[in-house]
């Protein structure tokens, strides 16, 4: 008889242990994976809405496939060195410079220091992996006549350009005859660039463009008509060696 | 003291049966969270599965957007050595005395001295104005004097004093301004 309360203290204690150990503990411990998935999963719903909500911003910007084509015409895939002679000519000639002489080198990579720095980037959209495919330029050197003031018109054009081209060396020669007004020589040797392949990563920073970057891009000029096969005329000739 | 004891054990088998059901209770409503937490998550999957679904259907819309923003960083990198000429040399001009005329100029970004002019002017006075104030502008360092000499035009049979001076661009102004 005097062991009666230890017995319902013991039954109880063993009921309840039973309940929480087949009972309560698979579930606690299902909540938990649970609930670890599910902050994990809303964190990831987040991104993915985020994204989707920059993405639906990029499918209403109309002048995004127009800047992604400057982009292309700014640093090609390759390095499209006739259109670049052909945007050359044409801003030397859009500024009254007589063009003696353009000649095209073969291509050659950058050096490493200039290609893609991850740690320096003032773009704080765009985070970067390390430089994958390599830029390369195309070098050219051009001779131009005529008066200074056209040639710093000239060189206004070059950075405005819709072809990034760099100018590393320049010669100045005055000719003054008597009686004449002075004219000029230039020489230029300079490099444009281009680069086969993307090295962003696809993630959310690096899809998002910045009003900076589109209006970089808006705010170049194109100068000359691009070579257009199909559409170009006046092929073919009896005799090649004939004056023409 | 039988009945005391019946009461009391009554009392501990109430007690002890609140606690059993306080028990189950508990664990029915962990049971009912469960199923709570676990709608959720599924309602959160399903959700990032519609808006992934409409993502990849953007694929081409986040390639175009990654090719723009490599195309900005790779100028970006590129520009952080580019000269720009144009107000470099608009700098020149504005250093030059009104009696000082340039022949040439040799300009090279990369090797010094970046730049050579050869010019002439009347007096070495003006030369060594020159000097001085490309070497007060911010866009030249290193001004140096190489040579002037003596010379005759022969078509108006003036006497000029031909000039050449080397110098360096500086490379942090040069290449910020734009």
């Amino acid at each position: 008889m005097k062991n009666k309360p230890i017995l319902i203290i013991a039954i109880t204690f063993f009921v309840i242990l039973g309940i929480v150990i087949f009972l309560i503990r698979p579930v606690v411990s299902s909540i938990l994976v649970s609930w670890r998935d599910l902050n994990q999963t809303k964190e990831n719903l987040k991104k993915v809405e985020e994204k989707k909500q920059v993405l639906e911003a990029l499918k209403s910007n109309q002048d995004l496939t127009k800047v992604a084509d400057i982009a292309e015409q700014y640093i090609p895939k390759e390095e499209a060195s006739g259109q670049l002679i052909i945007e050359l000519t044409a801003m030397a000639q859009g500024n009254n410079l007589k063009v003696e002489q353009t000649s095209i080198e073969k291509s050659k990579d950058t050096p490493k220091d200039t290609t893609t720095d991850t740690t320096t980037s003032p773009t704080p959209a765009t985070s970067s992996t390390p430089a994958v495919s390599q830029i390369k330029t195309v070098d050219f050197t051009e001779n131009l006549n005529g008066s200074y003031v056209d040639f710093i018109n000239f060189l206004k054009a070059l950075e405005t350009s819709s072809r990034l081209i760099l100018i590393n060396n320049i010669s100045i020669q005055a000719k003054t005859e008597a009686g004449k007004a002075p004219s000029f020589n230039f020489q230029l040797a300079g490099s444009a660039y281009y680069k086969s392949k993307v090295d962003l990563e696809q993630n959310l920073a690096n899809i998002k463009i910045t009003e900076e970057t589109l209006n970089k891009f808006l705010d170049l000029k194109s100068y000359g008509q691009p070579i257009n096969l199909p559409g170009e005329s006046g092929f073919g000739r009896t005799n090649p060696f004939e004056t023409y | 003291m039988q009945r005391i004891t019946a009461k009391r054990n009554a009392s501990l088998v109430s007690i002890c049966v609140v606690l059993v059901l306080v028990v189950a209770i508990l664990g029915i409503i962990s049971r009912s969270l469960e199923s709570t937490v676990e709608t959720t998550l599924l309602s959160s999957k399903n959700n990032i599965e519609k808006d992934s679904n409409q993502i990849n259907q953007y694929q081409d819309l986040q390639d175009m957007a990654l090719f723009i923003n490599d195309r900005w960083q790779t100028t970006q990198d590129i520009e952080k050595k580019h000269v720009y000429w144009s107000q470099v040399l608009q700098e020149l001009s504005n250093c030059a005395p009104t009696n000082v005329q340039f022949e040439s100029l040799i300009a090279n970004s990369s090797k010094s001295p970046n730049f050579i002019i050869a010019g002439n002017t009347t007096t070495e006075r003006e030369i060594i104005k020159f000097k001085d104030k490309l070497e007060a502008s911010p866009f030249f360092k290193n001004v140096a004097f190489k040579s002037s000499s003596l010379s005759t035009d022969q078509t108006t049979t003036n006497q000029k004093l031909k000039f050449t001076l080397e110098f360096d661009l500086e490379q942090n102004k040069a290449e910020a301004v734009q």
